[in-house]
Protein backbone atom coordinates (compact mmCIF):
# COMPACT_ATOMS: atom_id res chain seq x y z
CA UNK A 1 0.00 0.00 0.00
CA UNK A 2 1.49 3.35 -1.03
CA UNK A 3 1.02 6.08 1.50
CA UNK A 4 1.63 9.77 1.09
CA UNK A 5 3.70 11.90 3.45
CA UNK A 6 3.56 10.30 6.90
CA UNK A 7 4.72 11.74 10.17
CA UNK A 8 4.17 10.79 13.79
CA UNK A 9 3.88 14.08 15.66
CA UNK A 10 3.89 14.32 19.43
CA UNK A 11 2.87 17.75 20.69
CA UNK A 12 3.36 18.84 24.30
CA UNK A 13 2.47 15.46 25.76
CA UNK A 14 2.38 15.19 29.54
CA UNK A 15 1.32 12.24 31.62
CA UNK A 16 0.77 11.85 35.32
CA UNK A 17 0.28 8.73 37.42
CA UNK A 18 -0.90 9.23 41.00
CA UNK A 19 0.08 12.90 40.97
CA UNK A 20 3.56 11.96 39.75
CA UNK A 21 4.67 13.44 36.44
CA UNK A 22 5.88 10.59 34.24
CA UNK A 23 6.14 12.57 30.99
CA UNK A 24 6.68 16.34 30.89
CA UNK A 25 5.75 18.41 27.84
CA UNK A 26 7.26 16.12 25.27
CA UNK A 27 7.29 17.12 21.63
CA UNK A 28 8.87 15.25 18.75
CA UNK A 29 8.26 14.02 15.25
CA UNK A 30 9.31 10.80 13.55
CA UNK A 31 9.16 9.85 9.87
CA UNK A 32 9.29 6.44 8.15
CA UNK A 33 12.83 5.28 7.50
CA UNK A 34 14.14 6.54 10.83
CA UNK A 35 15.74 4.20 13.35
CA UNK A 36 15.26 5.87 16.70
CA UNK A 37 16.53 4.86 20.14
CA UNK A 38 14.68 5.98 23.23
CA UNK A 39 17.12 5.66 26.09
CA UNK A 40 16.92 6.31 29.78
CA UNK A 41 17.16 4.55 33.12
CA UNK A 42 14.47 2.16 34.37
CA UNK A 43 11.35 4.03 35.40
CA UNK A 44 12.18 7.09 33.29
CA UNK A 45 8.96 6.72 31.27
CA UNK A 46 10.21 4.97 28.10
CA UNK A 47 7.41 2.37 27.98
CA UNK A 48 4.83 5.01 28.84
CA UNK A 49 6.01 7.21 25.97
CA UNK A 50 5.89 4.22 23.61
CA UNK A 51 2.35 3.56 24.84
CA UNK A 52 1.40 7.14 23.99
CA UNK A 53 3.10 6.93 20.58
CA UNK A 54 1.18 3.77 19.76
CA UNK A 55 -2.14 5.13 20.96
CA UNK A 56 -2.49 2.42 23.61
CA UNK A 57 -2.13 5.01 26.38
CA UNK A 58 -3.92 8.34 26.53
CA UNK A 59 -1.83 11.31 27.68
CA UNK A 60 -3.00 13.60 30.45
CA UNK A 61 -2.44 16.54 28.12
CA UNK A 62 -1.12 17.05 24.61
CA UNK A 63 -1.58 14.93 21.50
CA UNK A 64 0.18 12.13 19.68
CA UNK A 65 -1.16 11.72 16.16
CA UNK A 66 -0.03 10.35 12.85
CA UNK A 67 -0.34 12.91 10.08
CA UNK A 68 -0.97 11.53 6.63
CA UNK A 69 -0.86 14.18 3.91
CA UNK A 70 -1.53 16.78 6.57
CA UNK A 71 -4.57 15.01 8.04
CA UNK A 72 -4.31 13.66 11.61
CA UNK A 73 -5.17 10.02 12.43
CA UNK A 74 -5.18 7.81 15.51
CA UNK A 75 -1.66 6.38 15.82
CA UNK A 76 -2.79 2.82 16.62
CA UNK A 77 -3.84 2.39 12.99
CA UNK A 78 -0.26 2.93 11.88
CA UNK A 79 1.74 1.39 14.71
CA UNK A 80 2.95 -2.15 15.39
CA UNK A 81 4.31 -3.11 18.79
CA UNK A 82 7.15 -5.46 19.60
CA UNK A 83 6.55 -6.28 23.27
CA UNK A 84 9.18 -6.78 25.89
CA UNK A 85 9.96 -10.50 26.03
CA UNK A 86 8.43 -11.12 22.61
CA UNK A 87 5.05 -12.46 23.72
CA UNK A 88 3.62 -15.19 21.53
CA UNK A 89 0.88 -17.76 21.30
CA UNK A 90 2.94 -20.55 22.87
CA UNK A 91 1.07 -23.58 21.55
CA UNK A 92 1.07 -22.31 17.97
CA UNK A 93 3.81 -22.73 15.42
CA UNK A 94 6.21 -19.94 14.61
CA UNK A 95 4.60 -19.59 11.20
CA UNK A 96 1.11 -19.30 12.73
CA UNK A 97 2.34 -16.66 15.14
CA UNK A 98 3.93 -14.58 12.42
CA UNK A 99 0.87 -14.98 10.19
CA UNK A 100 -1.30 -13.31 12.84
CA UNK A 101 0.21 -10.02 11.72
CA UNK A 102 -0.84 -10.62 8.13
CA UNK A 103 -4.36 -11.62 9.17
CA UNK A 104 -4.54 -8.40 11.17
CA UNK A 105 -3.52 -6.53 8.05
CA UNK A 106 -6.61 -7.92 6.30
CA UNK A 107 -4.87 -10.60 4.26
CA UNK A 108 -6.50 -13.96 3.70
CA UNK A 109 -4.90 -17.01 5.28
CA UNK A 110 -2.79 -17.97 2.29
CA UNK A 111 -1.47 -14.43 1.77
CA UNK A 112 -0.76 -14.09 5.47
CA UNK A 113 1.29 -17.28 5.48
CA UNK A 114 3.30 -16.17 2.48
CA UNK A 115 3.97 -12.80 4.11
CA UNK A 116 4.91 -14.58 7.34
CA UNK A 117 7.43 -16.81 5.57
CA UNK A 118 9.01 -13.74 3.97
CA UNK A 119 9.14 -11.94 7.32
CA UNK A 120 10.63 -14.96 9.07
CA UNK A 121 13.29 -15.06 6.38
CA UNK A 122 14.13 -11.41 7.04
CA UNK A 123 14.53 -12.02 10.77
CA UNK A 124 16.44 -15.25 10.11
CA UNK A 125 14.20 -17.82 11.75
CA UNK A 126 12.43 -19.23 8.70
CA UNK A 127 14.00 -22.63 9.43
CA UNK A 128 11.98 -22.72 12.68
CA UNK A 129 8.65 -22.06 10.98
CA UNK A 130 7.15 -25.44 11.91
CA UNK A 131 8.31 -25.37 15.52
CA UNK A 132 6.02 -24.40 18.37
CA UNK A 133 6.64 -20.98 19.82
CA UNK A 134 7.12 -22.39 23.30
CA UNK A 135 10.24 -24.19 22.13
CA UNK A 136 12.00 -20.99 21.03
CA UNK A 137 14.79 -19.24 22.90
CA UNK A 138 14.44 -15.64 24.13
CA UNK A 139 16.22 -14.21 21.11
CA UNK A 140 14.18 -16.27 18.67
CA UNK A 141 10.97 -15.18 20.38
CA UNK A 142 12.03 -11.57 20.09
CA UNK A 143 12.71 -12.00 16.40
CA UNK A 144 9.37 -13.72 15.98
CA UNK A 145 7.70 -10.67 17.55
CA UNK A 146 9.52 -8.46 15.07
CA UNK A 147 8.40 -10.69 12.18
CA UNK A 148 4.79 -10.48 13.39
CA UNK A 149 5.02 -6.72 13.61
CA UNK A 150 6.55 -6.57 10.13
CA UNK A 151 3.69 -8.68 8.72
CA UNK A 152 1.20 -6.26 10.16
CA UNK A 153 2.44 -3.79 7.56
CA UNK A 154 2.29 -0.74 9.81
CA UNK A 155 4.66 2.12 9.11
CA UNK A 156 5.74 2.67 12.71
CA UNK A 157 7.27 -0.20 14.70
CA UNK A 158 7.62 0.38 18.44
CA UNK A 159 9.89 -2.03 20.29
CA UNK A 160 9.94 -2.05 24.07
CA UNK A 161 13.28 -3.30 25.40
CA UNK A 162 13.59 -5.86 22.60
CA UNK A 163 17.06 -6.89 23.74
CA UNK A 164 16.49 -6.65 27.47
CA UNK A 165 17.27 -10.27 28.29
CA UNK A 166 19.50 -11.23 25.40
CA UNK A 167 23.20 -11.93 25.11
CA UNK A 168 25.46 -9.73 22.99
CA UNK A 169 25.33 -11.91 19.86
CA UNK A 170 21.56 -12.25 19.90
CA UNK A 171 21.20 -8.56 20.66
CA UNK A 172 23.17 -7.76 17.52
CA UNK A 173 20.94 -10.03 15.45
CA UNK A 174 17.72 -8.47 16.74
CA UNK A 175 19.05 -4.95 16.21
CA UNK A 176 20.12 -5.86 12.68
CA UNK A 177 16.60 -7.05 11.98
CA UNK A 178 15.09 -3.83 13.30
CA UNK A 179 17.57 -1.85 11.26
CA UNK A 180 16.52 -3.84 8.19
CA UNK A 181 12.91 -2.85 8.81
CA UNK A 182 13.92 0.82 8.99
CA UNK A 183 15.60 0.42 5.62
CA UNK A 184 12.30 -0.85 4.26
CA UNK A 185 10.82 2.58 4.84
CA UNK A 186 9.42 1.92 8.29
CA UNK A 187 10.08 4.02 11.34
CA UNK A 188 11.51 1.89 14.14
CA UNK A 189 11.50 3.30 17.66
CA UNK A 190 13.36 1.21 20.22
CA UNK A 191 13.10 1.79 23.96
CA UNK A 192 16.33 0.54 25.49
CA UNK A 193 18.84 1.14 28.23
CA UNK A 194 21.53 -0.71 26.29
CA UNK A 195 24.01 1.83 24.90
CA UNK A 196 25.29 -0.62 22.28
CA UNK A 197 21.79 -0.70 20.78
CA UNK A 198 21.49 3.08 20.88
CA UNK A 199 24.80 3.47 19.07
CA UNK A 200 23.42 1.67 16.04
CA UNK A 201 20.41 3.95 15.75
CA UNK A 202 20.20 7.02 13.51
CA UNK A 203 18.79 9.12 16.28
CA UNK A 204 18.87 8.88 20.05
CA UNK A 205 16.28 10.42 22.34
CA UNK A 206 17.11 10.53 26.00
CA UNK A 207 14.38 10.49 28.58
CA UNK A 208 15.32 11.66 32.06
CA UNK A 209 12.69 12.21 34.72
CA UNK A 210 10.01 12.41 32.06
CA UNK A 211 11.74 15.11 30.02
CA UNK A 212 12.99 14.36 26.52
CA UNK A 213 16.33 15.41 25.05
CA UNK A 214 17.51 14.72 21.52
CA UNK A 215 21.14 13.66 21.89
CA UNK A 216 21.76 12.23 18.43
CA UNK B 1 -7.91 -2.70 8.85
CA UNK B 2 -10.04 -4.98 11.06
CA UNK B 3 -9.87 -8.74 11.14
CA UNK B 4 -12.20 -10.75 8.97
CA UNK B 5 -14.78 -12.55 11.11
CA UNK B 6 -14.16 -15.77 9.20
CA UNK B 7 -10.48 -15.50 10.05
CA UNK B 8 -11.23 -14.90 13.73
CA UNK B 9 -13.36 -18.05 13.67
CA UNK B 10 -10.74 -20.04 11.82
CA UNK B 11 -7.99 -18.82 14.14
CA UNK B 12 -10.03 -19.74 17.22
CA UNK B 13 -10.52 -23.29 15.94
CA UNK B 14 -6.89 -23.51 14.87
CA UNK B 15 -5.77 -22.31 18.28
CA UNK B 16 -8.02 -24.79 20.07
CA UNK B 17 -6.68 -27.63 17.97
CA UNK B 18 -3.15 -26.51 18.83
CA UNK B 19 -4.04 -27.12 22.47
CA UNK B 20 -5.00 -30.65 21.34
CA UNK B 21 -3.89 -33.27 23.83
CA UNK B 22 -4.65 -31.24 26.97
CA UNK B 23 -8.16 -30.43 25.86
CA UNK B 24 -8.93 -33.98 24.79
CA UNK B 25 -7.57 -35.40 28.05
CA UNK B 26 -9.59 -32.98 30.18
CA UNK B 27 -12.71 -33.58 28.12
CA UNK B 28 -12.25 -37.35 28.30
CA UNK B 29 -12.01 -37.28 32.08
CA UNK B 30 -15.13 -35.15 32.27
CA UNK B 31 -16.79 -37.51 29.80
CA UNK B 32 -16.14 -40.61 31.86
CA UNK B 33 -17.45 -38.89 35.00
CA UNK B 34 -20.56 -37.61 33.34
CA UNK B 35 -21.20 -40.91 31.55
CA UNK B 36 -21.11 -42.74 34.85
CA UNK B 37 -23.45 -40.23 36.40
CA UNK B 38 -25.94 -40.51 33.60
CA UNK B 39 -26.02 -44.28 33.80
CA UNK B 40 -25.88 -44.58 37.57
CA UNK B 41 -29.62 -44.29 38.28
CA UNK B 42 -30.15 -47.57 36.46
CA UNK B 43 -28.18 -49.43 39.06
CA UNK B 44 -30.11 -47.68 41.77
CA UNK B 45 -33.38 -48.71 40.23
CA UNK B 46 -32.26 -52.30 40.02
CA UNK B 47 -31.73 -52.24 43.71
CA UNK B 48 -35.08 -50.65 44.30
CA UNK B 49 -36.93 -53.10 42.16
CA UNK B 50 -35.75 -55.98 44.27
CA UNK B 51 -38.21 -54.89 46.87
CA UNK B 52 -41.65 -53.81 45.88
CA UNK B 53 -42.37 -52.85 49.44
CA UNK B 54 -39.51 -50.43 49.21
CA UNK B 55 -41.04 -48.98 46.09
CA UNK B 56 -44.28 -48.41 47.82
CA UNK B 57 -42.65 -46.87 50.83
CA UNK B 58 -40.83 -44.47 48.63
CA UNK B 59 -43.87 -43.63 46.62
CA UNK B 60 -44.55 -44.53 43.06
CA UNK B 61 -45.62 -42.65 40.01
CA UNK B 62 -46.09 -39.44 41.89
CA UNK B 63 -44.24 -37.94 39.01
CA UNK B 64 -44.24 -39.44 35.60
CA UNK B 65 -41.91 -38.04 33.00
CA UNK B 66 -43.25 -38.48 29.55
CA UNK B 67 -40.18 -39.06 27.48
CA UNK B 68 -40.69 -41.18 24.46
CA UNK B 69 -37.38 -42.29 23.23
CA UNK B 70 -36.12 -41.74 19.78
CA UNK B 71 -32.89 -41.59 17.88
CA UNK B 72 -29.97 -43.88 17.53
CA UNK B 73 -28.34 -42.97 20.81
CA UNK B 74 -30.20 -45.63 22.64
CA UNK B 75 -28.70 -48.54 20.80
CA UNK B 76 -28.50 -50.74 23.88
CA UNK B 77 -32.13 -50.21 24.56
CA UNK B 78 -33.03 -50.85 20.94
CA UNK B 79 -31.15 -54.11 21.02
CA UNK B 80 -32.94 -55.14 24.17
CA UNK B 81 -36.25 -54.20 22.64
CA UNK B 82 -35.59 -56.37 19.62
CA UNK B 83 -34.89 -59.28 21.85
CA UNK B 84 -38.18 -58.76 23.62
CA UNK B 85 -39.91 -58.50 20.29
CA UNK B 86 -38.41 -61.82 19.33
CA UNK B 87 -39.80 -63.34 22.45
CA UNK B 88 -43.04 -61.51 21.93
CA UNK B 89 -43.60 -63.19 18.59
CA UNK B 90 -43.46 -66.52 20.31
CA UNK B 91 -45.38 -65.72 23.43
CA UNK B 92 -48.17 -63.60 22.18
CA UNK B 93 -47.27 -60.02 22.81
CA UNK B 94 -49.05 -58.16 20.09
CA UNK B 95 -47.13 -54.93 20.21
CA UNK B 96 -44.68 -53.20 22.42
CA UNK B 97 -45.51 -49.60 22.99
CA UNK B 98 -43.13 -46.71 23.24
CA UNK B 99 -40.61 -46.73 25.97
CA UNK B 100 -41.08 -44.23 28.73
CA UNK B 101 -39.05 -42.96 31.58
CA UNK B 102 -40.84 -43.14 34.87
CA UNK B 103 -39.77 -41.78 38.19
CA UNK B 104 -40.06 -44.15 41.10
CA UNK B 105 -39.86 -41.91 44.10
CA UNK B 106 -37.01 -39.87 42.76
CA UNK B 107 -35.44 -42.78 40.95
CA UNK B 108 -35.72 -43.59 37.33
CA UNK B 109 -36.82 -46.66 35.47
CA UNK B 110 -37.74 -47.40 31.90
CA UNK B 111 -41.15 -48.73 31.22
CA UNK B 112 -42.59 -50.33 28.13
CA UNK B 113 -46.24 -50.67 27.57
CA UNK B 114 -46.98 -54.10 26.23
CA UNK B 115 -50.09 -54.91 24.30
CA UNK B 116 -50.93 -58.55 24.58
CA UNK B 117 -52.11 -60.59 21.64
CA UNK B 118 -55.76 -61.36 21.23
CA UNK B 119 -55.21 -64.97 22.18
CA UNK B 120 -53.43 -64.00 25.34
CA UNK B 121 -56.07 -61.46 26.15
CA UNK B 122 -58.73 -64.09 25.71
CA UNK B 123 -56.87 -66.29 28.08
CA UNK B 124 -56.55 -63.45 30.55
CA UNK B 125 -60.21 -62.74 30.42
CA UNK B 126 -60.89 -66.40 30.92
CA UNK B 127 -58.83 -66.56 34.05
CA UNK B 128 -60.21 -63.25 35.13
CA UNK B 129 -58.91 -59.86 35.79
CA UNK B 130 -55.73 -59.20 33.94
CA UNK B 131 -55.58 -55.79 32.34
CA UNK B 132 -55.33 -55.91 28.59
CA UNK B 133 -52.35 -53.65 28.80
CA UNK B 134 -49.46 -53.93 31.11
CA UNK B 135 -46.51 -51.80 31.71
CA UNK B 136 -43.44 -53.90 32.07
CA UNK B 137 -40.47 -52.48 33.78
CA UNK B 138 -37.08 -53.99 33.51
CA UNK B 139 -33.56 -53.06 34.22
CA UNK B 140 -30.86 -53.68 31.72
CA UNK B 141 -30.27 -56.96 29.97
CA UNK B 142 -30.39 -58.99 33.15
CA UNK B 143 -34.12 -59.09 33.32
CA UNK B 144 -34.41 -59.29 29.59
CA UNK B 145 -32.45 -62.49 29.88
CA UNK B 146 -34.94 -63.79 32.37
CA UNK B 147 -37.68 -62.68 30.08
CA UNK B 148 -36.23 -64.82 27.33
CA UNK B 149 -37.44 -68.36 27.11
CA UNK B 150 -40.22 -67.89 29.62
CA UNK B 151 -43.85 -67.68 28.59
CA UNK B 152 -45.42 -64.31 29.08
CA UNK B 153 -48.11 -65.63 31.35
CA UNK B 154 -45.54 -67.33 33.47
CA UNK B 155 -43.58 -64.18 33.59
CA UNK B 156 -46.57 -62.34 34.78
CA UNK B 157 -46.96 -64.99 37.40
CA UNK B 158 -43.65 -64.23 38.91
CA UNK B 159 -39.99 -64.72 38.37
CA UNK B 160 -38.07 -61.60 38.82
CA UNK B 161 -40.05 -59.35 36.61
CA UNK B 162 -42.30 -56.79 38.17
CA UNK B 163 -45.48 -56.12 36.33
CA UNK B 164 -46.98 -52.73 36.71
CA UNK B 165 -50.56 -52.64 35.66
CA UNK B 166 -52.30 -49.52 34.54
CA UNK B 167 -56.01 -49.19 34.75
CA UNK B 168 -57.65 -50.43 31.58
CA UNK B 169 -59.82 -47.94 29.76
CA UNK B 170 -62.95 -49.93 30.24
CA UNK B 171 -62.96 -49.03 33.90
CA UNK B 172 -63.25 -45.42 33.01
CA UNK B 173 -60.39 -44.38 35.21
CA UNK B 174 -58.28 -41.52 33.93
CA UNK B 175 -54.83 -42.72 33.08
CA UNK B 176 -53.18 -40.45 35.57
CA UNK B 177 -55.54 -41.29 38.36
CA UNK B 178 -53.32 -43.99 39.73
CA UNK B 179 -51.49 -47.15 39.02
CA UNK B 180 -51.16 -50.57 40.48
CA UNK B 181 -48.02 -52.24 41.48
CA UNK B 182 -48.60 -55.90 41.64
CA UNK B 183 -45.81 -57.76 43.31
CA UNK B 184 -44.89 -61.34 42.83
CA UNK B 185 -46.06 -63.95 43.33
CA UNK B 186 -48.91 -63.08 41.07
CA UNK B 187 -50.51 -66.23 39.89
CA UNK B 188 -52.71 -65.39 36.98
CA UNK B 189 -53.81 -68.90 36.32
CA UNK B 190 -55.13 -69.28 39.81
CA UNK B 191 -56.45 -65.74 39.78
CA UNK B 192 -55.00 -65.18 43.16
CA UNK B 193 -53.24 -62.06 44.20
CA UNK B 194 -51.42 -62.17 47.46
CA UNK B 195 -50.91 -58.52 47.85
CA UNK B 196 -51.78 -55.46 45.90
CA UNK B 197 -50.42 -52.00 46.23
CA UNK B 198 -52.24 -49.02 44.95
CA UNK B 199 -50.54 -45.79 44.33
CA UNK B 200 -52.69 -42.87 43.45
CA UNK B 201 -52.77 -39.15 43.53
CA UNK B 202 -53.28 -37.77 47.02
CA UNK B 203 -56.77 -36.58 46.19
CA UNK B 204 -58.01 -40.15 45.92
CA UNK B 205 -59.60 -41.39 49.07
CA UNK B 206 -59.16 -44.90 50.35
CA UNK B 207 -62.68 -45.96 49.46
CA UNK B 208 -62.19 -44.86 45.89
CA UNK B 209 -58.91 -46.68 45.67
CA UNK B 210 -60.44 -49.80 47.07
CA UNK B 211 -63.23 -49.57 44.55
CA UNK B 212 -60.77 -49.10 41.73
CA UNK B 213 -58.59 -51.96 42.81
CA UNK B 214 -61.40 -54.40 43.21
CA UNK B 215 -62.84 -53.38 39.87
CA UNK B 216 -59.54 -53.58 38.09
CA UNK B 217 -58.62 -56.94 39.49
CA UNK B 218 -62.12 -58.27 39.76
CA UNK B 219 -61.63 -59.45 43.26
CA UNK B 220 -63.91 -59.39 46.24
CA UNK B 221 -61.92 -57.29 48.61
CA UNK B 222 -58.56 -55.85 49.33
CA UNK B 223 -56.56 -55.49 52.49
CA UNK B 224 -56.62 -52.06 54.09
CA UNK B 225 -54.79 -49.57 52.01
CA UNK B 226 -51.58 -48.21 53.41
CA UNK B 227 -50.57 -44.95 51.87
CA UNK B 228 -46.97 -44.58 50.83
CA UNK B 229 -44.91 -41.75 52.15
CA UNK B 230 -43.55 -38.98 50.03
CA UNK B 231 -40.42 -39.80 48.05
CA UNK B 232 -38.40 -37.19 49.89
CA UNK B 233 -39.16 -38.93 53.18
CA UNK B 234 -37.93 -42.31 52.11
CA UNK B 235 -36.49 -44.67 54.61
CA UNK B 236 -32.92 -43.80 53.73
CA UNK B 237 -32.84 -40.05 53.55
CA UNK B 238 -29.07 -39.89 53.36
CA UNK B 239 -28.93 -42.23 50.38
CA UNK B 240 -31.85 -40.49 48.80
CA UNK B 241 -30.07 -37.18 49.27
CA UNK B 242 -26.94 -38.53 47.62
CA UNK B 243 -28.92 -39.89 44.72
CA UNK B 244 -30.63 -36.59 44.17
CA UNK B 245 -27.38 -34.71 44.50
CA UNK B 246 -25.63 -36.96 42.02
CA UNK B 247 -27.91 -35.74 39.30
CA UNK B 248 -26.32 -32.35 39.54
CA UNK B 249 -22.86 -33.74 39.00
CA UNK B 250 -22.96 -32.92 35.25
CA UNK B 251 -23.74 -29.33 36.18
CA UNK B 252 -20.96 -29.38 38.75
CA UNK B 253 -18.59 -30.81 36.15
CA UNK B 254 -19.74 -28.13 33.72
CA UNK B 255 -19.09 -25.46 36.35
CA UNK B 256 -15.68 -26.93 37.05
CA UNK B 257 -14.72 -26.97 33.39
CA UNK B 258 -16.11 -23.46 32.97
CA UNK B 259 -14.06 -22.20 35.89
CA UNK B 260 -10.99 -23.99 34.61
CA UNK B 261 -11.56 -22.29 31.31
CA UNK B 262 -11.91 -18.95 33.08
CA UNK B 263 -8.57 -19.47 34.82
CA UNK B 264 -6.97 -20.66 31.60
CA UNK B 265 -8.15 -17.66 29.65
CA UNK B 266 -7.09 -15.29 32.43
CA UNK B 267 -3.62 -16.80 32.50
CA UNK B 268 -3.41 -16.39 28.74
CA UNK B 269 -3.48 -12.62 29.05
CA UNK B 270 -0.17 -12.27 27.22
CA UNK B 271 -1.80 -14.11 24.32
CA UNK B 272 -4.67 -11.67 24.49
CA UNK B 273 -2.03 -8.99 24.20
CA UNK B 274 -0.58 -10.69 21.13
CA UNK B 275 -4.01 -10.83 19.52
CA UNK B 276 -4.62 -7.17 20.27
CA UNK B 277 -1.19 -6.29 18.88
CA UNK B 278 -2.09 -8.29 15.79
CA UNK B 279 -4.89 -5.89 15.10
CA UNK B 280 -7.82 -7.65 16.78
CA UNK B 281 -10.35 -5.46 18.51
CA UNK B 282 -11.43 -6.31 22.02
CA UNK B 283 -14.81 -7.58 20.83
CA UNK B 284 -13.03 -9.85 18.39
CA UNK B 285 -10.77 -11.17 21.14
CA UNK B 286 -13.88 -11.91 23.23
CA UNK B 287 -15.42 -13.63 20.21
CA UNK B 288 -12.20 -15.60 19.69
CA UNK B 289 -12.32 -17.12 23.18
CA UNK B 290 -16.11 -17.51 23.20
CA UNK B 291 -15.89 -19.64 20.06
CA UNK B 292 -13.32 -21.78 21.79
CA UNK B 293 -15.40 -22.36 24.91
CA UNK B 294 -18.49 -23.20 22.85
CA UNK B 295 -16.49 -25.68 20.79
CA UNK B 296 -14.99 -27.12 23.94
CA UNK B 297 -18.46 -27.51 25.46
CA UNK B 298 -19.75 -29.15 22.28
CA UNK B 299 -16.82 -31.54 22.35
CA UNK B 300 -17.50 -32.35 26.01
CA UNK B 301 -21.17 -32.92 25.31
CA UNK B 302 -20.46 -35.17 22.33
CA UNK B 303 -17.97 -37.19 24.32
CA UNK B 304 -20.43 -37.61 27.18
CA UNK B 305 -23.11 -38.83 24.80
CA UNK B 306 -20.77 -41.22 23.03
CA UNK B 307 -19.23 -42.29 26.35
CA UNK B 308 -22.66 -42.81 27.87
CA UNK B 309 -23.80 -44.91 24.93
CA UNK B 310 -20.58 -46.91 25.01
CA UNK B 311 -20.76 -47.49 28.75
CA UNK B 312 -24.36 -48.58 28.38
CA UNK B 313 -23.07 -51.30 26.06
CA UNK B 314 -20.28 -52.29 28.39
CA UNK B 315 -22.38 -52.33 31.54
CA UNK B 316 -25.49 -53.58 29.75
CA UNK B 317 -27.53 -50.72 31.02
CA UNK B 318 -29.73 -48.55 28.86
CA UNK B 319 -28.43 -45.01 28.45
CA UNK B 320 -31.29 -43.21 30.06
CA UNK B 321 -32.78 -40.01 28.89
CA UNK B 322 -33.58 -38.83 32.37
CA UNK B 323 -30.00 -37.69 32.90
CA UNK B 324 -30.07 -35.42 29.87
CA UNK B 325 -31.64 -32.35 31.41
CA UNK B 326 -28.88 -32.39 33.99
CA UNK B 327 -26.32 -32.89 31.27
CA UNK B 328 -27.74 -29.87 29.47
CA UNK B 329 -27.57 -27.84 32.67
CA UNK B 330 -23.91 -28.77 32.81
CA UNK B 331 -23.40 -27.78 29.20
CA UNK B 332 -25.10 -24.43 29.67
CA UNK B 333 -23.24 -23.78 32.91
CA UNK B 334 -19.94 -24.44 31.20
CA UNK B 335 -20.73 -22.20 28.24
CA UNK B 336 -22.05 -19.41 30.48
CA UNK B 337 -19.06 -19.37 32.81
CA UNK B 338 -16.64 -19.71 29.90
CA UNK B 339 -18.29 -16.92 27.90
CA UNK B 340 -18.25 -14.57 30.86
CA UNK B 341 -14.56 -15.33 31.33
CA UNK B 342 -13.92 -14.75 27.65
CA UNK B 343 -15.67 -11.40 27.67
CA UNK B 344 -14.03 -10.27 30.91
CA UNK B 345 -10.55 -11.16 29.73
CA UNK B 346 -11.01 -9.13 26.58
CA UNK B 347 -11.40 -6.06 28.79
CA UNK B 348 -8.12 -6.44 30.62
CA UNK B 349 -5.84 -3.42 30.40
CA UNK B 350 -3.62 -3.99 27.40
CA UNK B 351 -0.62 -2.40 29.09
CA UNK B 352 -0.66 -5.29 31.59
CA UNK B 353 -0.53 -7.78 28.77
CA UNK B 354 2.43 -6.22 27.06
CA UNK B 355 4.74 -6.96 29.92
CA UNK B 356 6.68 -10.19 29.82
CA UNK B 357 5.10 -12.82 32.04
Amino acid sequence: MQLGALELIVDQVSMRFDNRAVLRSISLSIRPGEFVALVGPSGSGKSTLLGVLSGLATPTSGTALVHLNGKPYEPRLFCAWVPQGGNSMPTRTVLDNAALGGLGAGMDRSEARHAAIAALRIVGIDSLARKRANTLSGGELQRLAVARAACLGRKFVLADEPTGALDATTTDRVVDVLQALARRDMAVIVATHDTSVAEKCDRVLSLVDGALRDVS
Amino acid sequence: MPWRISEVLAEAIHDLLALGPKVVTAASIACVGAAMVTTTPIFEVRETLESTDELVRQGWATTEISAERSGAVDSASCAALKRIEGVADVYGVRRIGPQRIVQFGGRTVMVHEIFLSDATMAQEVAVGGVPSRAKVAWVGDDIVQQFSGVPVVSLAAGYDLRVVGSFPKEFGIPALAGSLIIPQPWNIVASRIDQCYVRAQPSYRDEALTRVATAALRIESVTPIVRGVAPGLAEHPYRSYLQRSSRWIPAAVGLLIGLMWALTVRSRSSEVGVLLLSGMRRTEVGFFFTIQVVLLAAMWFALVVVGGAASSQVFRTPFILAGWPYLLYGLLTMISVGCIASIVVARVDVSLMLKDR
